[in-house]
Parts: structure tokens; C-alpha cells; sequence
């Protein structure tokens, strides 16, 4: 029989996972389980966070022990995947997946892990059906609910201006999931105007998140007026890029004659225009770069 | 001068040795005025105490007053900051100050693997400050207690959070004289709902000790300690950023050092400055992950005015 103080330490770990907490549960569970090098539930917790804590190969060796004792438990079978997932092995974690799937087809959960796979190695249009499937048996589920959308934005089956996805943003700005899938929909969209408050939603909530505060600056440069000139190629990149490049080469090549027979004046304009692309060219490499390191530096 | 004045603060874990049950009143722990942590104790930091007795304090110390201006004793404040900054130590001087009884809570006194235990026991901590009026209800690590419900994993973590709102808001029982003490490093995992009039509605940053703090503490932690020559004023300069729990790392790396040496040499010395400069090299402040955690919600998570004293710490930092 186990020990109330450490069934109470490991109630707590658990806590700790569902609140992202992993370093905490980790100690905990940890405390645990020098305690007690027997108990499997605390070296299941700790292999859990030390996943979480993105140490999969850690997790793997305490996992690998566990499995070796009960190879057939579904949870610890379930944990296995998702660590051979995180280290690379899809194989593996793949050919795990559908073992537990063809024991429980209806485990939500699993549907939904074994989906994240799927999205993870670009099999979309799997990704989406898994996703639809873990719907199926349970509508509210959030990340199902979550990868779904994200599905659907990506494959646009959905866009970013539907009514009921914007509706849903507005109504429950706290349900992270469908925020999520919207800010990164408009970021894509080089809208970055409208995903500018949602990521900092997400960021309020998550202020340690390098890739969103990443997401944030970068809309900050695109929407800073030094950046004004440079729309074209914000909005539409390279080929914003080239066009400008052949249009004014063109330019050039007309404006010598042409200066020729103009007056003095025009032979100016001309020099300007010429001259201000110059500039234009050397402040696209040099203005960028700068107004990012600025942002960054000062938040401005 | 109040009657709190002469009464010897109490003190007691809500939960003393174990969960609540019929005697758990018999285990109350009571301490001596002696031995409870004042104000003075908390160094430096004067603009932080000053805030402390103006918003939190007198209000317990002069409640006639704040009663003709129609003004509630009582409330939530949550103390937030990075970790070991002392916001553990200013909860248990306010309640000193006040007079007030002290009840300290942890997520293990109130976390219960029954379905229902946990927003029980989080009632029983209520009715348990309301029972000793004037009280000080301190909850530690509201950010695990009060998880932003959107982001809690488990549905019985909303149903905690749940409970605990309920009992601020005090909609069925008076909350009147009891203040709710909150400390955090996590401001932003804390449920907004919380954080809302009438609950946690005064935030308080509690930064890095200054150079003031720092060189108190070293003053202090060093007394007793055989050290010649040591420059305090100068390793203060040194450790800008450097908590409290950063500072007793220092000086326990100082000490390895010289006994090290000690040992090795076999001949005895007292701690000096040398020791100090070579720890400090390997030495990182504690609370920069936090400071830079919290740059990204001010600077660029837009975060409200509740916020304002992280903002303009850091300016005044040049972070």
C-alpha cells in the first residue's frame, strides 16, 4: 500500500502538469520516487514531465524501464509514442498510434496525439480527418477543437474572415485555441494589423513564449511607418521585389535619352527619381534589420 | 496607538500537521511577538514599505479613520515578483503590523485528490480567518491556486478556482478586516477573474532587493562569520539583480572557497573580498528569467496598468 504523504505529493504532481507547471511536478514526483525507487505512478510522472520539459530522451529511458515491466499498459504504451514522437522517431511512434487505436478506437485523446503526428509530418488532409473523427466523439474537445480549425485554415476550407470563427474569437477571447489558429492565420496573411492585439492576448497569457513575442515584433516592424516605403515587398515579398526592380531598370534605360532632350530641370527630376530608388535599395537591407534590433531592444 | 498594538501577533498554518479535521483548531501553532517578522526586518526597499503601510496597514491600524471616509479595511492585494525577493517575508510582516492573525496557506493545504475536498478546504481557510478577526489570509503561489481557468488542463482546477472566487467576493459571509495576501512569481497564469475589483485588485511589485537591501543582507548574513577586509558596499554594487536566495548562494560559494583553501593549506583565514570576486564569476541573477519574462508583457503584450510598476522598474534599469 502506498504512502498517504506520497500519494499526496503525487496528487500534486499531477496538478502541476495540468496547470504547466513540469518543473515543479518533476521535483515532486522526483522526491517521490527517491523515496520509493519502486513505485511506477512517480516514475510515470516524471518521465511525463521530463517530456514536457522537452527532455524526451530522458523520458525514453524511464519509460523503456516501465514498458519492460508492463509492456501491454496502454497508458505507458501511449507516453512511449509521444517520446519517440518528440525525438524524431515517427515510425515508431506511428506503428504505436494505431496499436492503441485498434484497442480504442474512441480514446480522443489518442485520435488527437495520433493526429498531431500527422500534422507534424505534413499529411494535412489525415491530419484533418483524425481531428474531425476525435469531434465526432467528443465536440468540445480543445485540441481537437484546436487542430481542426487549424486544419481547415491551412487547406482553406475555412478563412480567416468566417463569420462563426471571428464570432467565436470575439464571444470567448479566453478560449486560447481558436485565438491561436486566427492570429496565425492573419500573421500568414501579412494582416498583421488585425493579429497584432490577438497575439498580445496570447502573449498576456503566455509572456514567456520566444515565438509569439517573435510574431508580435515582426508585425510591429511591418506596421511601423519607416517600414511605409517598403509595403510592396512586405505584402507581397520577392516579386514585389523584382517587379520594382524591372520597372525602374527600365526606367533608367529610357531616362538617358530622355534627360538629353528634357530641360535642365527635368534632367534633375529624373536624377532624383533614380537617386531616391538608389536609397530606397540601400534602406530596404540597412532599415529593417535595425528597426527590428530597436524593437526588440526597446518594445518600441 | 491601536490595541492591536499590544497584542502578540498569532500565527498558525491553516492546515498545522495535516488536513482540517474536527481538533484541527487545538493545533494552532502560536508564536511570540519576538519571533514574528516585522517591517523593519524587510531591508531596504523604502518605496515598496512605504506603499505597504499607506494602502495595507493603516488601514488595520486606524480603522476609525478609514471607517469616516467610508473606506473598507480588508481586501485582496497580490504581491508579485521573481522568486526569493521576500514576498513571503513582507506577507507575514503586514500581518504583524496589523496585528492581525496570520493564516499561511499552501496549494498541499488546500489540494485534495477527492472530487469537492479542495474547494471545501478552501471554504474552511475562509471561515478560519473570519473566525479570528482581524486576520491576515496569506495564499502562496496563488498562480497554481487560481490557474487561469482557460488554461487549466482539468475541469476540477476550474472548480477550485471557482470556490476561491466565491469566498473573495464574501457574497454569502463578511470579508470585512480580513485581508487576503496573495504571492506570485506567475502574475499572468493567475485567472484574470481574480484579479478583478473586489478581489486581487491591488497588484504589488515586490522587485529585486536595491543596493540599499543588498548591502543590509550582506551586513547582516555576514555577522558572525569571520571576514576581514571584506568591501560589502562594493559586492552590493556587484550583484545588481541578485535576490535574497542569490545573495546566500553568493556567500555560501564564498565560504566553499575559503575553506577550501583552508583545508588545503591548513592554515586558517577569515572570508575575504577575493573569495567574493571569484564566486561572483560564476554567478548569475536568479530573477533575470523572470525580468525578461516580464519585459515581454509590458513591452510587447500590451499588459494593463496593474502592470505599471514592472514598466517603469525596468526603465529605470535600462532593461
Amino acid at each position: 500500500m502506498r504512502d498517504p504523504e506520497n500519494a499526496a505529493v503525487l496528487s500534486e504532481a499531477v496538478y502541476r502538469l495540468q496547470i504547466s507547471q513540469p518543473e515543479r511536478a518533476l521535483t515532486l514526483a522526483a522526491s517521490v520516487l527517491e523515496r520509493a525507487p519502486t513505485d511506477s505512478n512517480a516514475a510515470h510522472l516524471v518521465a511525463v514531465a521530463l517530456l514536457e520539459l522537452e527532455r524526451p530522451e530522458e523520458a525514453a529511458s524511464i519509460a523503456a524501464d516501465l514498458l519492460s515491466a508492463v509492456p501491454d499498459d496502454p497508458v505507458l504504451r501511449g507516453l512511449w509514442a509521444e517520446i519517440q514522437q518528440a525525438l524524431g522517431d515517427f515510425v515508431e511512434a506511428e506503428r504505436t498510434y494505431l496499436d492503441l487505436l485498434r484497442q480504442s478506437p474512441g480514446d480522443v485523446s489518442l485520435i488527437c496525439n495520433y493526429a498531431g503526428l500527422m500534422w507534424e509530418t505534413l499529411r494535412l488532409e489525415k491530419a484533418e480527418r483524425l481531428y474531425a473523427e476525435a469531434l465526432r466523439h467528443d465536440p468540445e474537445h480543445e485540441d481537437a477543437s484546436l487542430g481542426h480549425l487549424f486544419c481547415r485554415l491551412s487547406s482553406g476550407s475555412v478563412a480567416v474572415d468566417d463569420p462563426e470563427l471571428r464570432k467565436r474569437v470575439d464571444q470567448q477571447p479566453d478560449a486560447a485555441a481558436s485565438v491561436v489558429a486566427v492570429a496565425v492565420a492573419l500573421v500568414e496573411a501579412k494582416r498583421f494589423a488585425e493579429a497584432m492585439p490577438l497575439l498580445q492576448l496570447l502573449l498576456r497569457g503566455d509572456p514567456s513564449n520566444s515565438a509569439l513575442v517573435g510574431a508580435i515584433v515582426e508585425c510591429r516592424l511591418a506596421l511601423h511607418p519607416l517600414m511605409w516605403p517598403y509595403r510592396p515587398m512586405v505584402r507581397w515579398g520577392w516579386l514585389a521585389s523584382g517587379v520594382i526592380y524591372v520597372v525602374m531598370m527600365g526606367f533608367a534605360v529610357a531616362a538617358r535619352p530622355l534627360s538629353e532632350r528634357l530641360p535642365a530641370w527635368g534632367a534633375w527630376v529624373l536624377t532624383g527619381v533614380l537617386g531616391a530608388y538608389a536609397v530606397w535599395v540601400l534602406g530596404s537591407w540597412a532599415v529593417p534589420p535595425a528597426l527590428r534590433r530597436l524593437i526588440r531592444k526597446r518594445g518600441v | 496607538m491601536s490595541d492591536n498594538d499590544n497584542k502578540p501577533p498569532v500565527v498558525f498554518t491553516a492546515f498545522p500537521g495535516g488536513k482540517l479535521g474536527p481538533d484541527a483548531g487545538a493545533q494552532v501553532l502560536k508564536l511570540h511577538a519576538k519571533s514574528a517578522v516585522r517591517m523593519q526586518d524587510v531591508v531596504g526597499m523604502a518605496e515598496l514599505k512605504r506603499t505597504i503601510r499607506l494602502r495595507i496597514v493603516e488601514p488595520f491600524q486606524n480603522p476609525g479613520l478609514f471607517a469616516r471616509f467610508r473606506k473598507k479595511v480588508g481586501g485582496g492585494v497580490m504581491l508579485y515578483g521573481p522568486p526569493g525577493c521576500g514576498k513571503t517575508m513582507i506577507a507575514k510582516a503586514v500581518a504583524n503590523e496589523c496585528g492581525a492573525t496570520f493564516v499561511g496557506v499552501t496549494l498541499s493545504d488546500i489540494l485534495d485528490p477527492f472530487v469537492g475536498v479542495s474547494e471545501s478546504n478552501i471554504t474552511e481557510v475562509f471561515a478560519r480567518a473570519r473566525a479570528h478577526k482581524p486576520a491576515v489570509l496569506f495564499f502562496d503561489e496563488l498562480d497554481a491556486l487560481a490557474y487561469a481557468r482557460s488554461k487549466a488542463g482539468s475541469s476540477n482546477a476550474r472548480t477550485r478556482v471557482n470556490a476561491l472566487l466565491h469566498e473573495l467576493d464574501g457574497v454569502d459571509t463578511q470579508n470585512d478586516s480580513v485581508l487576503v495576501l496573495a504571492a506570485t512569481n506567475m502574475p499572468w497564469d493567475v485567472d484574470d477573474a481574480a484579479k478583478r475589483p473586489g478581489r486581487f485588485d491591488r497588484l504589488l511589485f515586490v522587485p529585486p532587493p536595491d543596493v540599499e537591501a543588498r548591502t543590509q543582507m550582506m551586513r547582516n548574513r555576514l555577522e558572525g562569520v569571520p571576514h576581514a577586509g571584506v568591501n560589502v558596499e562594493a559586492i552590493a554594487e556587484a550583484t545588481k539583480f541578485f535576490s535574497g536566495a542569490d545573495l546566500d548562494g553568493l556567500i555560501e560559494t564564498a565560504k566553499e572557497f575559503a575553506l577550501d583553501e583552508i583545508v588545503s593549506s591548513g592554515t586558517e583565514r577569515p572570508l575575504c573580498q577575493s573569495d567574493f570576486q571569484t564566486a561572483l564569476k560564476d554567478m548569475e541573477p536568479s530573477t533575470m528569467e523572470w525580468l525578461r519574462t516580464a519585459k515581454n508583457l509590458v513591452k510587447y503584450g500590451g499588459a494593463s496598468r496593474a502592470y505599471r510598476d514592472v514598466a517603469d522598474y525596468l526603465d529605470r534599469e535600462g532593461l
